[in-house]
């Protein structure tokens, strides 16, 4: 069983460039055999179960850090490179949070949109659109994504936990990233112990909470 | 004649052998117009015994006959449904009952004149025509007349004329082809009329019986009505005060532009509008002040001109030096008629505002080259050859006011008066102001803005003519791809606010989208529940729901009957389309629909406590009942 934490180590690495703590992978491979019970298996059988048992770990458990620490704090950098990181949390912050709680609880009124004298908004005046806001994380250290253009495989629905690879070469501001379509694939899986608590209507209570303490904030340049 | 008349009560015309016929509209001005178009005016008017009633009297020819027709009207509903006998008082029965005890349609006491009327002139008529409105409640109208003409003359002929407005045309298409009432349209009011007695009645004397003994102070006089179309219009002032209570005020930013150019200034708004989260605002916000170069990438404009002045008149010369100048209009023409006599103008008093062909205007231009002020004006006006904007009156006696000889030695109000006669000269024999009502998108570090305002090309007239400003949002001029620097970038911190509370308009808007009530009969359920103080109106004219509105609604919403939301209702707007179609029998939905709003009424007696409770967190707490006596019975 030993010779296969080498080859997996590596098919690991190459594939998305996910880096797993030792003490797992062997735990994990101990466990696959176990299930696998005495017929021998192929090396790419292996590869797919231990892939899938990582879909489904908690990162802050099982994650190597990968993420550069200046990510975190540097005004301005660029992240060049793979990371296979575990989405955290998924929320819209182009919608006020109280109108998408309603929606999502049902309680959506049309009437509050009644009135006689509806403003006529002009065809040029700028209108609400998405902007999901991802926290993303390699286990150690969290990461700030915005979807700086529409990225059509990203929802809110999307569950804690679900593992991605960001890639390319992004721009990192104050710990954002502005991402577009080709930077990030999603990996799918989930980790059943966040996906309670970081559910869809918990996250933008915990969002709406959380904007209250940047109230009044606000900045001018000129020129 | 009058005298034999008044014994009598008999026409002696009458006696002629000439087929009469008699048409009732809806309304009395209704009458008026029908008979005025029917007789091409030569109708005659005389007194029913209701004197909002008026009757019209007029030969015509009605299907190749030459008629004596009568016209006169009722008054919107003539008759009115109660429940028979003793159900009418409110102790004959427990409200329970009012479902099932059988109803009559009446005549109220202030109808009773109008049907005595028709009642007389039916008596000597062979035909009867409908002329009331050509909707639901119209065609119910047209069948109380009927009741109460065939009372009287059961083989009379009966006609319903179908018009949508009162104009020649319409009325003679509907005279042509008269055809019989529709029954179904009857039948569908009827029942409509019926199940909001039934209804209205039995919640009516339900909770006000009941309130009244629990919350004695508050509702000893106080009548607690219940109506279909009555609550849902307390619902939405209810529904519409709790979503501003419940709403949560949230905190976001977005990002401004704005640039400055020759003293005009754009304000440019973000594309992605504003966003929930400072943090993401920001990062953009570096984006852009790192490299502001701001490039024009869209321009979608449309012409827009600002007319220059038209040939000065008298009039004009009046209302322009009062409103700008200050001076009133007996002092500016004593000021005019001076100058004439100097020569400086033309003669001041004119209703001509066209300047005549051959008037040589190009040397009165010239003479205005050397003033200082408006002088380079004057020579671009000769550059371009005089092209005056004339108007279309002409009092073919003197030209408009322009100037003669050249002068710059007035003082005071005599100089401005004689200003202003050049400067509305030269303005008018100059060119429009040319202007773009533009859209302009810019693009900086790859985020997108927009600003939208009028770009002015060329003032023209309005470089010599102060008097007016081009009072449209302007902004700077701008092509596309040009490049700027913008004054300045900003993150704005805004915060996000509930909608207002209802005003009257709104509060129809939401009644009409939800089909409740008629548009003749909104205001009357909006009177109901503001004097049943089930609502207030604030001083601002938004309604709020008053204490005992508040009860009911959350009294009725915990029992699981939504009574105060429009949908109970639209079951029965849909019933009664059916039976308009013939697609569904009167008794059939009278049955059904009184049976559902039965049920309804028994579970709410049976928790009638809860509305209790409600409302004694708005009127305090409740007197206690005594057990025997419960209100409801
Ligand atoms: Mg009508």
């Amino acid at each position: 069983m030993m010779d296969h934490f080498g080859v997996v180590q590596t098919w690991l690495i190459n594939s998305y460039n996910i880096k797993v703590s030792p003490e797992w992978l062997s735990a994990c491979l101990e466990w696959i055999a176990q299930e696998n019970g005495s017929e021998m298996q192929s090396g790419d059988t292996v590869k797919q179960q231990v892939f899938e048992q990582w879909l489904t770990s908690d990162l802050a458990e099982i994650g190597e850090p990968s993420l550069p620490i200046e990510a975190m704090s540097s005004n301005k950098m660029e992240l060049i490179g793979n990371y296979a990181l575990q989405i955290i949390s998924i929320v819209d912050v182009g919608f006020p949070f109280y109108g998408q709680q309603q929606k999502m609880m049902g309680r959506e009124n049309m009437n509050a949109e009644v009135s006689a004298d509806k403003p006529f908004q002009q065809a040029w005046e700028p209108k609400q659109s998405r902007m999901l806001l991802l926290t993303l994380t390699d286990g150690h250290s969290e990461l700030k994504a915005m979807e700086y253009q529409p990225i059509r495989s990203l929802h809110i629905n999307l569950a804690s936990g679900t593992k991605c690879v960001l890639s390319g070469t992004v721009l990192c501001r104050r710990g954002m990233v502005l991402l577009t379509e080709e930077h990030i694939q999603l990996l799918g899986g989930e980790v059943d112990t966040l996906t309670e608590v970081n559910s869809p209507l918990n996250l933008l209570q915990q969002a709406m909470e959380k904007s209250r303490e940047d109230d009044g904030k606000h900045a001018k340049q000129e020129f | 004649m009058l005298f034999l008349k008044t014994i009598f009560g008999l026409n002696l015309r009458r006696c002629s052998t000439m087929v009469r016929v008699l048409n009732v509209a809806e309304k009395n001005d209704a009458a008026k117009s029908l008979a005025n178009v029917l007789s091409q005016g030569r109708s005659r008017m005389r007194e029913g015994f209701s004197r909002f009633n008026k009757i019209y009297e007029f030969e015509y020819r009605l299907m190749n006959q030459q008629v004596s027709m009568t016209m006169t009207s009722v008054s919107g509903h003539l008759l009115a449904l109660e429940f028979i006998g003793t159900f009418k008082s409110w102790k004959a029965c427990n409200p329970v009952d009012l479902f099932d005890v059988p109803v009559q349609k009446y005549c109220p006491d202030n109808f009773v004149d109008i049907k005595r009327t028709l009642e007389r002139e039916v008596r000597g008529c062979q035909s009867l025509v409908i002329w009331t409105d050509c909707d639901r409640e119209g065609e119910n109208i047209g069948y109380e007349i009927i009741q109460v003409c065939q009372a009287v003359k059961p083989n009379i002929k009966v006609y319903r004329a179908k018009f949508s407005e009162i104009t020649p045309q319409s009325v003679a298409r509907a005279v042509n082809n008269l055809g019989p009432p529709d029954p179904r349209i009857n039948d569908a009011v009827d029942v409509r009329q019926e199940l909001d007695l039934r209804i209205g009645a039995s919640f009516t004397r339900f909770q006000t019986l009941r309130l009244q003994k629990l919350f004695p102070e508050a509702l000893a006089e106080q009548l607690v009505s219940y109506g279909s179309c009555q609550f849902p219009t307390l619902g939405f002032v209810v529904e519409r005060y709790k979503q501003v209570q419940e709403f949560i005020p949230e905190p976001f930013w977005k990002l401004k532009v704005s640039h400055e150019h020759d003293g005009v200034k754009a304000d440019f708004s973000w594309k992605r509008n504003r966003l929930f989260n400072f943090l993401a605002c920001q990062v953009l916000y570096d984006q852009c002040v790192e490299n502001p170069a701001a490039t024009v990438v869209d321009i979608k404009s449309k012409s827009k001109n600002k007319w220059r002045p038209q040939a000065l008149d008298t009039v004009e010369l009046e209302k322009l030096a009062s409103r700008k100048l200050k001076i009133n209009a007996k002092e500016t023409m004593k000021i005019a008629e001076k100058l004439y006599t100097q020569g400086l103008i033309s003669y001041p008093r004119t209703e001509t505002n066209i300047f005549p062909k051959e008037m040589d205007l190009v040397s009165l231009v010239e003479a205005q080259t050397q003033d200082p002020e408006w002088g380079g004006f004057a020579q671009q006006v000769l550059d371009n050859g005089p092209n005056p904007r004339n108007g279309t009156k002409t009092d073919q006696a003197h030209p408009p006011i322009h100037p003669l000889k050249y002068t710059d030695s007035l003082q005071g109000n005599e100089r401005k008066i004689y200003e202003y006669v050049v400067r509305h000269f030269l303005a008018c024999l100059s060119q429009d102001a040319q202007g773009h009502e533009t859209v302009v998108e810019i693009e900086i570090a790859q985020e997108k803005f927009s600003a939208q305002g009028l770009m002015i090309l060329a003032k023209n007239y309005l470089e010599v003519y102060p008097y007016e400003k081009w009072n449209a949002k302007e902004i700077p001029l701008y092509y596309q791809g040009d490049q700027f620097e913008p004054n300045f970038i900003e993150i704005q911190a805004g915060e996000t606010s509930p909608p207002p509370l209802l005003t009257e308009a709104d509060l129809i808007s939401l009644m009409e989208k939800h089909g409740i009530g008629t548009d003749a009969t909104h205001a009357e359920h909006i009177e109901t529940v503001k004097s049943r103080m089930y609502v207030g109106l604030r001083p601002d004219g938004r309604f709020v729901p008053g204490q005992l509105g508040m009860g009911l609604v959350e009294g009725y919403d915990s029992m699981g009957y939504e009574m105060s939301k429009p949908h109970l209702r639209s079951q029965l707007e849909a019933d009664l389309k059916l039976i308009c179609q013939g697609r569904k029998a009167k008794d059939d939905v009278l049955r059904d629909q009184i049976q559902k709003y039965k049920e309804v009424f028994i579970e709410a007696c049976r928790q009638a406590q809860k509305l209790d409770v409600a409302i004694s967190q708005y009127l305090g707490e409740a007197q206690p009942l005594p057990d025997n006596d419960s209100a409801t019975g």
